[in-house]
């Protein structure tokens, strides 16, 4: 519906914030392959996506929202650090694991940047068409 | 700009698996050296990484509450190690101590070839990471596409 | 997130935009039809600046996710388009009122 229009753009830009921050730990988790004592990061991808479908529907007065300043859902307990004791030297990385999630990720973007940018040029159509 | 913080975890990977391999090279080149500029023969290297935090940029981490999360890696300092090196008998090598031993690397060339697979493999890793980055930022252009 | 709100501006300018069809000068409730378009104008205006801002942010390096930059700028660019919508009927009412003869 036109009405939340920017509700859902703004919850597809959070999203895509999400993919970037998991994106980064992937990243640190594959730049950390080889580094003693370094347990791999995550985040519980579908928990976030779906407590930020919440806040399509419902509308929560909630400390984790800061008002106008912070429309992120991303706490830092979203983090999830991987308790395994993994090799000799502290270190539990796996590296098939990463790229497994590295390719998840990637298509998890494009799907939602797809989704964003038809939403935008819909609207934007509309507009040049109105009479 | 800010993109560059996108490539800055991976591309640390890069560096430093990249010294590793250099380092484990270095130690198949040198496994008879028996003679070194310093004295002695060549004593087997390794690296030690650690994990550097990168910085990515306030406005993300305003926006989230889960803080600079972005860790690189740098190696920190290329170690000897200590570990006896190898005695074989031949009082006619030109190295031969009084004793009529010879002191050779504390390298097993398996041990490193191991090593260089690793770092390869880590390395190409990295790569991969710093692909799939660069190809969502160009799809990003999407948005806005006419 | 980057605090440009479509919605908002829609309806100021559907505001504006129906009024314009009633009374160009004044409407009941005795806010004048020049101040409303102001405000819209203003609104709209904040929306440039605030993506101006946001790739100003992404040039620093302040902002490093490039979704937030580009649909921050898309948004601003319906807002305008929204605008210039609304800037098309008000000519056009204009000129009905310059034709009409006294």
């Amino acid at each position: 519906m036109f009405g939340s229009f920017d509700k859902v753009v703004d919850k597809f830009a959070t999203d895509l914030d999400a993919v970037m921050l998991r994106n980064r730990l992937i990243s640190s988790n594959i730049a950390n392959l080889d580094t003693p004592g370094y347990k791999s990061k995550d985040i519980d991808f579908n928990k976030v996506l779906s407590s930020s479908m919440d806040s399509l529907e419902v509308k929560r007065t909630n400390s984790r929202h800061l008002g106008n300043t912070s429309s992120g859902n991303l706490q830092s307990g979203d983090i999830i650090v991987n308790p395994n004791p993994g090799r000799p030297d502290g270190n539990n990385v796996d590296i098939d694991d990463e790229m497994l999630k590295l390719s998840e990720n990637s298509i998890q973007y494009n799907t939602v940047i797809q989704f964003v940018s038809r939403k935008l040029r819909g609207m934007s159509d509309a507009i040049q068409q109105a009479k | 700009m800010g993109i560059e913080s996108m490539f800055q975890v991976n591309a640390s990977g890069l560096k430093a698996q990249m010294m590793r391999i250099e380092v484990h090279s270095s130690n198949i080149a040198n496994i008879n050296s028996t003679r070194t500029p310093e004295g002695g023969p060549y004593r087997r290297k390794e690296v030690v990484f650690q994990a550097k935090p990168v910085n990515q940029g306030f406005a993300e981490t305003l926006r989230n509450a889960t803080g600079n999360v972005s860790t690189g890696v740098e190696v920190t300092e290329v170690i000897e190690d200590p570990s006896a090196f190898r005695r074989k008998f031949d009082p006619n090598h030109p190295d031969a101590g009084p004793d009529g031993y010879v002191l050779f690397p504390n390298i097993d060339v398996v041990s490193e070839m191991v090593d260089l697979q690793e770092a390869s493999r880590s390395y190409e890793a990295n790569i991969s990471a710093i692909v799939s980055i660069k190809n969502m930022i160009a799809r990003t252009f999407e948005i806005g596409r006419r | 997130m980057s605090g440009i709100k479509i919605d908002d501006i829609r309806r100021q300018l559907e505001d504006i935009s129906v009024k314009s069809n009633l009374n160009p000068k004044t409407d009941k409730t005795g806010e004048s039809f020049s101040s409303m378009l102001k405000n819209a104008l203003n609104t709209v205006n904040q929306e440039q600046l605030s993506s101006e801002q946001s790739v100003q942010d992404y040039m620093s390096g302040k902002e490093t996710n490039l979704h937030t930059t580009l649909i921050s700028l898309e948004k601003a660019d319906i807002s305008f388009k929204m605008m210039m919508q609304v800037r098309g009927k008000l000519l056009d009412a204009y000129q009905q009122i310059m034709r009409t003869s006294v």
